[in-house]
């Protein structure tokens, strides 16, 4: 089946969901412009449609994430709090990449990983691709398409 | 009233409990759950009025605690709270008797609208 999913559509998501718990909307920007990214979250969407959903980021915006949605100073945050910030972040685009493309699929738990995470281009192509600026920093958004399902990007 | 908050993301039940007191629900006593397994534990001994649960976590999903209670014969009140709000999985909540399904990001008055008829 065919898979439409338009980089307008993530930066919605993203869009509604920064406003709704990050407090403050941000601004598209240019995949490929930042910096590498020191933080990597992913889910995984299998069935009808087969692919992955990467948010990246550096680390000082993965703990403007923890602090914005715990309400609490970086200095006041935990260990895993971050991880589980960033993790629910990539959780919440997945779910809502999940229902724009075909199903019945369903999604993983999110996984975080420190440092940049390389999905294998043998296996899978983008399909689509956003980047946002948040408080002067770089994060992107990849949706990944198993190569064995078809994927249209924007 | 008592609410059993179900979410393997201490964060996410951090925002719900924020979310409850913005959409006017503060006062009631709430009681929260790291997965569906203590979820369903825990509905048998806090004896929640109604459950707010995520759809996919671990040991237990919330679809599978669902339906689980509702075999043991619970009846108490549950709406989902998750990242995935397709038709598809609102027909299959509401299949296995949820309330309702709040899809994430959600607003206070998401929470408003859906709760008020359970709450007040």
């Amino acid at each position: 089946m065919t898979a439409t999913l338009a980089v307008d559509d993530l930066l919605a998501i993203a869009g509604d969901l920064w406003t709704s718990y990050l407090g403050s909307e941000p601004t598209p920007s240019v995949p490929g412009v930042g910096k590498p990214a020191q933080v990597t979250a992913s889910v995984s969407i299998a069935g009808e449609w087969d692919g992955v959903v990467v948010v990246s980021l550096s680390a000082k915006t993965a703990q403007d994430v923890g602090s914005a949605l715990l309400q609490l100073d970086a200095a006041d945050l935990e260990p895993g709090d971050v991880d589980d910030a960033v993790g629910e972040l990539v959780n919440i685009v997945g779910g809502n990449v999940k229902s724009v493309l075909p199903g019945p699929s369903s999604l993983s738990l999110p996984v975080v990983a420190h440092g940049t995470a390389h999905v294998a281009s043998r296996g899978a192509e983008i399909v689509a691709q956003a980047a946002l600026e948040w408080l002067g920093e770089h994060v992107e958004i990849t949706v990944w398409s198993s190569t064995s399902t078809e994927g249209a990007s924007s | 009233m008592k609410i059993l908050i179900a979410d393997d993301s201490k964060v996410m039940r951090q925002i719900v409990t924020r979310t409850l007191r913005q959409a006017g629900f503060s006062g009631h006593d709430l009681v929260e759950a790291v997965d569906g397994a203590d979820a369903f534990s825990k509905v048998q001994s806090e004896e929640p009025d109604l459950v707010l649960s995520d759809w996919n976590m671990p040991n237990m999903t919330g679809i599978e605690l669902l339906d689980r209670l509702r075999a043991s014969g619970s009846t108490v009140n549950f709406g989902f709270v998750t990242s995935e709000g397709s038709p598809e999985m609102r027909e299959r909540a509401a299949n296995s008797g949820a309330l309702f399904l709040i899809a994430k990001p959600f607003t206070p008055e998401a929470f408003r609208e859906a709760l008020e008829p359970v709450l007040d």
